[in-house]
């Protein structure tokens, strides 16, 4: 959370190489792996910050990432030498939401009481792309009691809200004036 | 809160006319960090410097500081409810109060909510905290006075209408008291008080509310009250919040009285605000904006053109200093965005003159033209009379042989101060002050012995009032002197009356 901003840096950057090689699709998918190995309690990430192995870190990255383009390498190296092995992960999930911004594909969440079934989310996520500006929309199923009745649809800090408890806060709303709550 | 049946079925019925259309995709944040009365939202990339947002409990708070992807809130109320990963929505409105006369005789904090017991205030008229201050275009010179009803400060330092004047002196030096004895003496004198207490102790407030409620005073006066124990935010807005409710009376055509008590804790708590919101720090660890603070509310108070009512509102705030340093930081400021200054000592204090008003220091850059005719003609000699005695009561140690003149100097600036000093809660109309001052400068006051310029004070204004109602009517309406013969009738008679106490 804290160096949302740092990851941000690297991921645009990474992006812009990236596209103007026109390999970004293929960078995404080796940057999923690089996810899987750099997550919080790897071994690796540990190892990197180990202060006897700083003047191997280029050693080890060169060597574990072979297969890799020269583009994810290269970050890869640069994010070792700031110190920013834990970040990482964050620069990972901006390169996609990048790459998906570009693509018109946004992921979202969508609340509801009881869990939906996947025809339902589908016509939903169908239904709710256009009105939130993306051509496609991919919704991950979250069961929150809270939410009482209906749904409520969380897009990259945007929020649709049809369910109960949303109506009740309306109303609330309606009802107290600002300077009285 | 309170919901009446009647607003339910209206609103209802308007949700069913337009049902459907209500749901919209809305903006909203999330909180990432919070703590110590401030939270740090990721997302609300539309919000407004200044925007209420609302937190998933319904408590609000106030956007701050934008940046680059977060923006840092002050929470308005208890921030013991809101967790990290809460959502935040966004009102698209700034911060309100509720404004007019419903308030009057109320005990409130800075949001404008009750906190006097006396139940819910009936008002639908708000106004925004924060709103631009009258252009130049829009004011008038200020002409009309305030009379505070304190000899030192009507003849020395007057004060008009619309005016800013800072009221600035070390602590227990009397401050609070000039305040509360300027509003008492409102009473009658088509004037709304406003009193901001910030960062004082709940007992201190108490017992300045009892004393407004004692004099009934109360009826024309709000208080707003952010105590101690408030959060930072709240004491930051509370000036803001009293100058909004005063705004409301100065564009209706009223006359207001603003009480700033006291500035130095605003700023403090605005200090402690800006370093959780991780701005820089800059001189006595103040943010850079603390001119901009004061002066954007400062500059609100206004005497308006007759296009815009003729309303007024003038500003008393208040800074305390730390043994007398008037260079420190906030001192300064506020001395140079105000329209002069009233110094209170504390050594003048401890030596007997109360109020303990430096003449030599305090200084006001408009009111001498506010005045009233009489008492400009009696007080006009005053300051130079009063810096001459002063000059030479230092020489006058050193030498015994005096010549007459400077002997006769000496006892008229003796009983000149012993004039000037007045009584707790005492307000004098302005008639008797000139009348009193008229006697001094004349010379009649220098055979009474300096211990009976009291006692003589006080039954000078009996005998006025008994034997001599119409010629004070006639300075009161007329705002002009008597007739010389007439005042001087009124003074010689009483004075061969007077029963000397040697």
């Amino acid at each position: 959370m804290k160096n949302r901003l740092k990851a941000r840096r690297y991921a645009e950057a990474l992006y812009q190489v990236a596209k103007e090689k026109g390999n970004h699709d293929r960078i995404e998918a080796e940057l999923q792996v690089i996810r899987e190995v750099f997550h919080d309690k790897s071994d690796l990430v540990g190892f990197l910050q180990n202060p006897q192995q700083w003047l191997n870190r280029a050693r080890i990255i060169k060597s574990t990432f072979t297969t890799f383009s020269a583009e994810v390498v290269k970050t890869l190296l640069i994010m070792v030498e700031h110190h920013a092995e834990k970040d990482v992960v964050a620069m990972v999930d901006h390169y996609v939401r990048l790459l998906n911004q570009d693509r018109c594909i946004a992921v979202g969440e969508i609340r509801t009481a009881e869990p939906l079934a996947e025809s339902e989310k589908a016509e939903i996520s169908n239904r709710f792309a256009q009105k939130f500006g993306y051509q496609q929309l991919k919704l991950n199923n979250i069961v929150d009691s809270r939410v009482i009745g209906g749904f409520k649809i969380i897009v990259n800090q945007q929020v649709y809200d049809a369910s109960v408890q949303g109506r009740i806060q309306e109303m609330k709303r309606d009802f107290v004036p600002l300077y009285k709550r | 809160m309170d919901i009446r049946a009647e607003d339910i079925s209206a609103l209802i019925k308007k949700q069913i006319q337009y049902y459907q259309n209500d749901t919209e995709i809305q903006d909203i944040g999330t909180v990432i960090e919070t703590g110590d009365g401030i939270a740090q939202i990721y997302g609300l990339n539309n919000a407004m410097s200044g925007e209420l947002v609302e937190f998933l409990d319904g408590t609000m708070g106030l956007v701050q500081s934008l940046e680059e992807d977060r923006v840092g809130v002050v929470i308005l109320g208890s921030h013991l409810s809101i967790r990290e990963g809460d959502e935040v929505r966004r009102t698209g409105r700034i911060m309100e109060v509720p404004v007019g006369e419903a308030l009057l005789g109320r005990v409130v904090n800075p949001l404008g909510q009750p906190i006097d017991g006396k139940g819910p205030i009936d008002t639908d008229q708000t106004r925004p905290v924060e709103s631009p201050a009258p252009g130049v275009m829009e004011r008038k010179s200020i002409h009309e006075p305030v009379q505070t009803g304190i000899k030192a400060i009507d003849a020395l330092v007057p004060i008009g209408r619309g005016q800013r004047e800072l009221i600035i002196g070390d602590r227990q030096t009397g401050k609070t008291t000039v305040a509360v004895d300027t509003i008492l003496n409102q009473k009658n004198q088509n004037m709304f008080c406003i009193y901001v207490a910030i960062g004082q102790k709940d007992s201190t407030v108490r017992a300045t509310v009892e004393t407004f409620r004692k004099y009934g005073a109360l009826d024309y006066t709000i208080v707003i009250n952010a105590g101690a124990s408030a959060p930072a935010p709240l004491q930051y807005l509370a000036p803001y919040a009293g100058i909004a409710m005063g705004e409301a009376f100065m564009y209706n055509g009223q006359h207001v009285l603003v009480v700033y008590d006291d500035l130095s804790k605003q700023a403090a708590a605005y200090r402690e605000l800006s370093l959780l919101l991780k701005r820089p720090p800059g001189r006595e660890a103040f943010p850079g904006d603390v001119f901009y603070l004061h002066s954007r509310l400062l500059e609100r108070a206004a005497k308006l053109s007759d296009e815009l009512g003729g309303g007024s509102l003038t500003a008393l705030p208040f800074v305390e200093t730390q043994a007398g340093d008037i260079s420190a930081y906030i001192p300064t400021n506020v001395i140079s965005i105000t329209d002069g200054q009233i110094f209170l000592q504390s050594d003048l204090f401890f030596s007997g003159v109360r109020p303990a008003i430096n003449p030599g220091l305090s200084v006001s850059r408009v009111g001498g033209s506010a005045q009233t005719k009489a008492m400009k003609k009696v007080a006009g000699t005053l300051r130079i009379d009063l810096a001459s005695y002063r000059e030479l009561e230092s020489f006058a140690q050193f030498g015994s042989d005096l010549d007459q003149a400077t002997i006769a100097k000496l006892n008229r600036g003796k009983r000149t101060l012993e004039v000037l000093k007045q009584g707790l809660h005492k307000p004098i109309a302005m008639e008797k002050q000139v009348m009193i001052i008229y006697a001094l400068i004349h010379g009649y006051l220098d055979d009474i012995p300096v211990e009976d310029i009291n006692r003589f004070e006080s039954d000078f204004y009996t005998y006025l009032d008994g034997a001599y109602s119409t010629l004070l009517e006639q300075i009161r309406q007329s705002g002009q002197l008597a007739e010389p013969e007439d005042m001087e009738d009124a003074i010689v008679t009483f004075v061969k009356q007077f029963v000397r106490s040697v």
